[in-house]
């Protein structure tokens, strides 16, 4: 019997106009802004490559790049928006990152918009999660309405079996939707020579559908529960609809806005007076300092060693407790983002999203680790700018540091969502469970 | 008896299931969401007047020497926006300030990437509300009109009457827009209530443009609400009239829009801005390296066999003869560099202008995307904004240049042997006396001459349906 009614339900799906609509959409969509992404991705990757070969370190400045991530064609997060390049000195440290060319150069950019993409992830998160409101918005009303609902249920037929049934079927025919758009997508990222995924890129790619797949099942079952306990489909329609807007956009933004408000942020100028405060107890010496350096400038008697040494040591100590208050400054602003989160888990979207940046490494958890690598060879640079005065021959022999840019494992990103997966599946079972109550009760006449 | 129609229309209306939970989303979000953008905008005005005055501080203490060395950036900030409670719009985009140097001028960061989260999970303001909610309410609102009347059995009884069709289609268009129009105008009525007790002042121009603000969202509900009721004389059961607007307000909403901007980037790719940056980057370096060899040649042409102190002796006829040649080398060098920078910044510009052109003509088929456009310019937060910006930009970097940075001239030299040296000469600088950034907003008239497109879409969207909905619903089949 089950399998009857879930044969059934796929085939009036496959059939039905509203799906067919909405593949063909979502397959325009996702064949589109595949093909700009990889466009997209490849611009990228040149900038970084002309940057790296155009744009080298000498001894002072020294110049560090973050590569584009090859998942950003699908998963864009914030990849394009937070800054590939900084420059450093062991006089400062840049606590954000800019473009190549020092556009987009911003202090604190942590917290970056980065929804205006149509990468896969917003196909799965906006459009797939759309089709399904309108596809199972009248699996249940529309059936009780037109009078066949009771015409099913005086056979002999369970009713948790029909639910379940109708649930299964909807749920292939969107799974199946799934999978297509993100092959196709997939195909025309991999269609160009300089694009290869590798093991680690396989596996994460497997867990973000597996991810869409939750995500997507969890509207399935809002919109099956809504479509039990409101007889009218027009009814059920219009409440899915504003729960949607409501899920995808505003509830998330509300979060943003209450831990906006529990955080009280520094401003620029308390900022500065917090870095000047830092460094107060080592001014005057600076000072001192400062004067003697100019003096024996000028007097072309040469800088004495332990002069120079100092130096440096109080020039890097400035941009150390400088960055210490920046790195403060962001981490706030970390929590802040946090707390919106948390405060806006139930929302599908705001889950995905994390979870999707994640795998895709296009989130603000690459960049961090990122900016704390930054730091520790900035630490090593600092010690070796002493060699200047202490050792003049060994600083001009001294090898260039080797930065490598950390990469976060699968087991990592899996280990930092599980909280998300789990909360998805609850939200997926509550809702489910609500639907099959309220249908066991149901007054089908 | 349209009268009568009417007044049935907003009654219905009124004690359906509907009105209530569409009075309730409309009370409650868009002053919250013009709470919430206020909030935003009064941050955005305290550090706004905080970084001026560091500026302004900083510019005070200019010194000669540091124009010398090359340290100096004039900063000129964009005030924010007033009317950005209503519609973001490129607010959070657009650079905050821009710096001014002796190489040009270069964006400052935007205001999405600092300090504020807010703009985390993107703009729920007032246009957003209305784009993504209310039309989606006002199709659903007239979806059912015609073709729920027809299924019910109710329409062949009142054209049974001597009720003219048009006059039924009329009355019913108009009550039904009315009970929708009802709760709306109450919520922005909230909203500007909200706005004027945080202190929000709407003084000035401000009024105006709230106005037209209000009367445009009006126009842009009746253009849904007719396009919902031109979907409803169409199909003969309330299900398909719903299938269909579901399709049209997707279409409308998300899909003409992402695919217009994507069409346009397919078509007319265009390089990346770092890849210009660096292009000009380059070119510099090479025309200042140019420059610096012809100098170089000169001064020792000039200089060889000369007795030694000659080249620091005002009166000396070398010296004379060097200075004029070396003012001549450098304006033909400064000329050639602009010559050649423009031409790669106006190649950059046409290609923009092409792709932004198409993606703009593309997505007015939508039009959600009209009215978003049109808002936007009257919020001084749209295109023209962006455009006004710049054209402020470029004249204060060219009176800069007049007043500052041409009163500093470093003259690079690289001799024969690979020897290089570097003079500096300059005038005195009053930094009181230099001139203030400031950014002339768009007119009312510029607006609209700036949006004749985007109204004509509108215009279309407005009577198009409505007549479409007038020629089927003469010929419907009411049985």
């Amino acid at each position: 019997m089950l399998k009857t009614i879930i044969k059934r339900e796929i085939l009036e799906y496959l059939k039905s106009a509203k799906f067919l609509i909405g593949l063909g959409v979502t397959l325009a969509l996702a064949v589109g802004g595949t093909v700009i992404n990889v466009q997209d991705y490849r611009a990228r990757l040149r900038d970084y490559q002309a940057a790296s070969q155009e744009l080298k370190s000498d001894r002072f400045y020294i110049r560090l790049y973050r590569p584009p991530e090859v998942l950003s064609t699908l998963i864009q997060g914030r990849d394009r928006k937070l800054g590939n390049s900084l420059t450093l000195t062991y006089l400062s440290i840049p606590s954000g990152t800019s473009g190549y060319m020092g556009e987009g150069r911003s202090q604190h950019n942590r917290l970056v918009s980065g929804f205006a993409a149509v990468d896969f992830a917003f196909i799965v998160r906006v459009v797939l999660s759309l089709m399904v409101v309108f596809i199972a918005y009248n699996a249940v009303s529309e059936e009780k309405s037109s009078g066949t609902l009771k015409l099913i249920l005086s056979n002999r037929v369970p009713r948790d079996q029909l639910l379940l049934g109708k649930f299964l079927g909807g749920w292939f025919v969107i799974m199946g939707s799934l999978l297509v758009s993100g092959i196709v997508s997939v195909i025309l990222v991999l269609s160009h020579s300089f694009i290869a995924f590798g093991a680690g890129e396989w596996t994460r790619l497997g867990v973000f559908l597996g991810l869409s797949a939750l995500y997507l099942t969890v509207f399935y079952a809002v919109s099956l529960f809504v479509s039990v306990l409101v007889n009218r489909p027009s009814a059920s329609l219009m409440l899915l609809l504003q729960a949607w807007v409501f899920l995808i956009v505003i509830y998330p933004n509300l979060g943003v806005v209450a831990a906006e408000n529990f955080y009280t942020l520094p401003s620029q100028e308390q900022l500065a007076q917090q870095k000047a405060a830092a460094f107060q107890p080592y001014a005057a010496e600076q000072k001192k300092i400062q004067e003697d350096f100019g003096r024996a400038v000028r007097s072309g008697s040469g800088v004495s060693r332990e002069l120079g040494v100092r130096n440096v040591e109080l020039r890097s100590l400035q941009a150390d407790l400088a960055y210490q208050v920046d790195a403060e400054y962001g981490r706030k602003l970390t929590a802040q983002a946090d707390l919106a989160r948390v405060i806006s888990s139930l929302s599908p979207a705001v889950l995905f999203d994390h979870a999707a940046e994640r795998y895709g490494r296009t989130g603000m958890a690459g960049y961090e680790r990122f900016m704390r690598e930054v730091y520790r060879y900035w630490q090593q640079h600092a010690e070796r700018s002493k060699l200047i005065y202490a050792d003049r021959e060994a600083y001009k022999k001294a090898p260039p540091i080797e930065f490598r840019v950390p990469v976060e494992s699968t087991d990592e990103a899996l280990a930092a969502t599980w909280l998300d997966w789990l909360l998805l599946a609850f939200l997926s079972l509550t809702f489910f469970a609500l639907g099959t109550t309220v249908f066991l009760k149901k007054d089908v006449r | 008896m349209f009268k009568t129609i009417v007044k049935k229309e907003i009654l219905e209306t009124i004690f359906s299931y509907r009105f209530p939970l569409f009075a309730v989303i409309c009370l409650l979000l868009i002053p919250l969401g013009m709470y919430v953008n206020q909030a935003n905008y009064a941050k955005r005005v305290r550090d706004y007047g905080e970084q001026v005055r560091l500026a302004d501080k900083a510019a005070s203490a200019l010194s000669i020497q540091d124009i010398m060395a090359g340290t100096v950036a004039i900063k000129g900030f964009r005030p924010p926006a007033p009317l950005s409670v209503f519609t973001q719009g490129f607010e959070s985009a657009l650079p905050r300030y821009y710096e001014f140097t002796q190489e040009g001028f270069r964006p400052g960061e935007s205001a999405s990437d600092d300090e504020s989260i807010l703009s985390v999970q993107g703009k729920v303001d007032f246009v957003f509300l209305v784009q993504m909610v209310i039309s989606l309410i006002a199709l659903l609102f007239a979806s059912d009109m015609i073709s729920g009347e027809k299924e019910s059995g109710t329409l062949r009884a009142m054209l049974a009457n001597r009720l003219p069709r048009d006059t039924l289609l009329a009355g019913k268009t108009g009550g039904g827009f009315v009970a929708l129009w009802i709760p709306f105008f109450l919520a922005f009525l909230m909203g500007a209530f909200v706005l004027m007790s945080s202190a929000f002042s709407l003084g000035g121009g401000a009024t105006a443009r709230v106005l037209i603000i209000l009367a445009a969202t009006s126009l842009f509900m009746l253009t849904y609400f007719t396009i919902g009721i031109a979907v409803s004389t169409s199909a003969a059961k309330a299900r398909t009239s719903l299938v269909a607007i579901l399709i049209i307000w997707a279409g409308f909403q998300l899909i003409i829009p992402k695919l217009a901007d994507m069409t346009a980037r397919i078509v007319h790719p265009i390089r990346t801005e770092t890849e210009v940056s660096l292009q000009k980057s380059l070119l510099v370096s090479a025309l200042d390296m140019e420059a610096a060899k012809e100098l170089g040649r000169q001064y020792d042409f000039i200089f060889e066999g000369a007795p030694e102190g000659t080249a620091d002796d005002e009166k000396s006829p070398e010296r004379k003869k060097w200075e004029g040649l070396r003012d001549d080398i450098q304006l033909r060098a400064r000329e050639r560099k602009a010559q050649q920078l423009a031409v790669i910044d106006e190649t950059y510009a046409q290609e923009r202008r092409r792709q932004l052109s198409l993606a703009v003509n593309l997505s007015l088929i939508s039009p959600s995307a009209a009215f978003a456009r049109f808002i936007s310019d009257v919020c001084g937060t749209g295109e023209l904004e962006r455009a006004k910006y710049l054209e402020a930009v470029r004249a204060h970097q060219k009176a800069l240049d007049n007043d500052l940075f041409s009163k500093v001239k470093r003259t690079l030299m690289i001799h024969g042997g690979g020897r290089m040296s570097m003079g500096f000469s300059a005038m005195p600088v009053d930094p009181a006396k230099l001139p203030k950034f400031s950014i002339t907003g768009a007119t009312i008239a510029e607006t609209f001459k700036a949006n004749a497109r985007s109204l004509l879409s509108l215009a279309f969207w407005l009577i198009a349906p409505f007549a479409y909905a007038y020629v089927r619903f003469i010929r419907y089949d009411v049985r």
